[in-house]
């Protein structure tokens, strides 16, 4: 430890006043002839003096001391505040990573939360049970043949516009647009106990919200549009996927692939879901039918047609009433079974007898038997180079006559059927 | 005699007081804008007490930081103190300082250097 020595210049700095007191000390000796009293009471004033200075100089010291130990406190504190700045840099830098990465396709309050709590979101890759949501219109490749590409592009604008409010809305995880399909998460990157009641409540309220889209459409001249959304749940590898040039936040697994084809059943309008999410729904979900499915290369599976969820986050789809009507004058066509992506199939007849107001399903002879939610595509013998795509409605199909839902309808078969009720 | 008791603040000192015990605790900064106001009911109080006689008066000082005008009424303190003790009283001073506060201890020895008072270092 250091030991305090009187410096030079502190011992200046009060050399005025040592200075007097020399002079004085000196008086003091030369005032021989002064009275005995007066020169004790020069003696005590002089003694007094050297106190006062004493303190004084004490005092200064003290004060510089003190003034040291505050300059060294407010020193620590400018390096504090280096540091912190740093600090803040550092997190502005993940921030911006993180607002960058998934800004795009998450709600406000994901990135918050995942700005909160970081530990939530595992870039490195993780296993973990989400819910996934596959959204697709309806024939939409054959409904953009028939559109310019400016109308193509508003169209989707408009629709998938609408559609994001919607997810994110329910906090859900848009990990990526395909055309006209939207690959949906629930459970990633945050996983919250109640994806999956997210997941179907969303899906419910994109099918309503369709209704406006078409209005909207209709505004600007554009088709109708129809959707069909299939959600499973399963487990995933989630994670940051890709190179070191180009990675982007994703999921793979086999459920992904399960939630397409569960969505590949469905007909526009229709939420279709998988047994995992039906158990995991429990008594919350309102199920219109179940069917029994054989995805290709899989073992035979239910899914099931979500029509509404009761509970807190209660919503349901309009039931619509679609009655056919016998047709004036039936109409003869061909038709083969579409297996995936894949219309080489045997062409086989048909004869449409019968058709909805609105032209949604139509009532069709034919001499085979059809599994429920088979996809066909039809020729109208009036029309045989426009294609019809249609899908068999489970648990109406039979023998000899079939129940079908459109798909895909282009004007020309539209006029041609109208014409025939 | 009643203890004297002032509340710690952002800019002035704890008091505790204990005529009972004879312990004078000052413990904080001090940079209040008034200084001798803030200390006078202090030197009131010490000046009360002393004429009582006390058998055995223990100062207890853990001073982060004091501005000068504090620093003289510490040192005013202290030589009440050494006054009383030249009188025949028994005073003793404890010094606490904090293992990093390298500069408290250096002051608390600077004052040591020029007072009869004994006063004891110890680390908080």
């Amino acid at each position: 430890m250091e030991t305090r020595t009187e410096s030079p210049e502190r011992e200046e700095l009060f050399s005025k006043e040592m200075e007097i007191l020399e002079k004085a000390k000196s008086s003091l000796k030369a005032a021989e002839q002064a009275s005995q009293e007066s020169l004790s009471d020069f003696g005590t004033v002089i003694r007094q003096y050297e106190k006062l200075l004493k303190q004084a100089t004490k005092l200064t010291r003290l004060g510089d001391g003190y003034q040291r130990k505050m300059l060294l406190a407010y020193e620590e504190i400018e390096r504090q505040k280096l540091v912190l700045q740093e600090n803040e840099r550092q997190l502005e830098i993940r921030n911006r990573f993180i607002r960058e990465t998934f800004g795009r396709y998450l709600s406000d309050d994901v990135v918050t939360g995942l700005l909160e709590a970081p530990e939530g979101l595992a870039l490195g890759g993780e296993k973990r049970t989400v819910t996934i949501m596959m959204t697709d219109l309806r024939g939409f490749s054959a409904l953009a043949d028939g559109l310019d590409p400016a109308e193509v592009v508003t169209l989707l604008n408009g629709y998938l516009e609408v559609m994001t409010g919607i997810i994110q809305k329910w906090a859900g995880t848009i990990d990526e647009f395909i055309g006209d399909a939207i690959l949906g998460l629930f459970g990633a990157p945050l996983l919250r106990p109640d994806d999956h009641v997210r997941a179907a409540a969303c899906a419910l309220e994109m099918q309503l919200a369709i209704p406006g889209v078409n209005a909207m459409n209709k505004e600007k001249g554009l088709p109708a549009i129809e959707m069909g959304i299939g959600l499973h749940t399963g487990e995933v590898v989630v994670g940051n996927i890709g190179s070191k040039l180009r990675a982007k936040y994703g999921v793979v697994g086999r459920a992904v692939n399960f939630a397409s084809r569960v969505e590949s059943y469905t007909v526009g309008g229709q939420v279709l879901i998988s047994r995992e999410l039906r158990e995991a729904l429990g008594p919350l979900a309102i199920i219109g039918s179940e069917m029994q499915v054989h995805p290709k290369g899989m073992q035979p599976v239910t899914i099931y047609d979500l029509v509404g969820l009761s509970g807190d986050n209660g919503i349901r789809l309009e039931q619509k009433n679609v009655s056919r009507e016998k047709m004036k004058t039936e109409l003869p066509a061909t038709f083969i079974v579409v297996e995936g992506k894949d219309a080489r199939g045997d062409e086989h007849h048909a004869t449409f007898v019968a058709v909805s107001e609105e032209l949604l399903e139509a009532e069709v002879n034919s001499d085979i038997p059809l599994k429920p939610l088979s996809n066909l595509r039809f020729r109208l013998q009036a029309a045989p180079s426009t294609d019809v795509y249609a899908k068999v409605l489970a648990g109406e199909a039979g023998h000899g006559t079939f129940i079908i839902r459109f798909t895909s309808l282009p004007e020309t078969a539209k006029n041609i059927i109208a014409a025939a009720r | 005699m009643d203890r004297l008791r002032i509340e710690r603040t952002k800019y002035t000192l704890e008091i505790d007081l204990d005529p009972v015990s004879g312990k004078l605790q000052l413990t904080g900064e001090s940079y209040p804008e008034n200084a001798r106001a803030f200390f006078a009911p202090v030197f009131s109080w010490l000046d009360q007490y002393l004429k009582t006689n006390p058998e055995n008066v223990n100062a207890e000082l853990s001073l982060d930081y004091l501005n000068t005008s504090s620093t003289k009424c510490l040192l005013d303190f202290l030589e009440v103190l050494e006054k009383f003790r030249s009188g025949g009283g028994t005073v003793n001073v404890t010094w606490f300082y904090s293992k990093d506060d390298e500069d408290t201890l250096t002051m608390g020895q600077d004052i040591a250097e020029d007072t009869e008072l004994p006063i004891q270092f110890v680390e908080r």
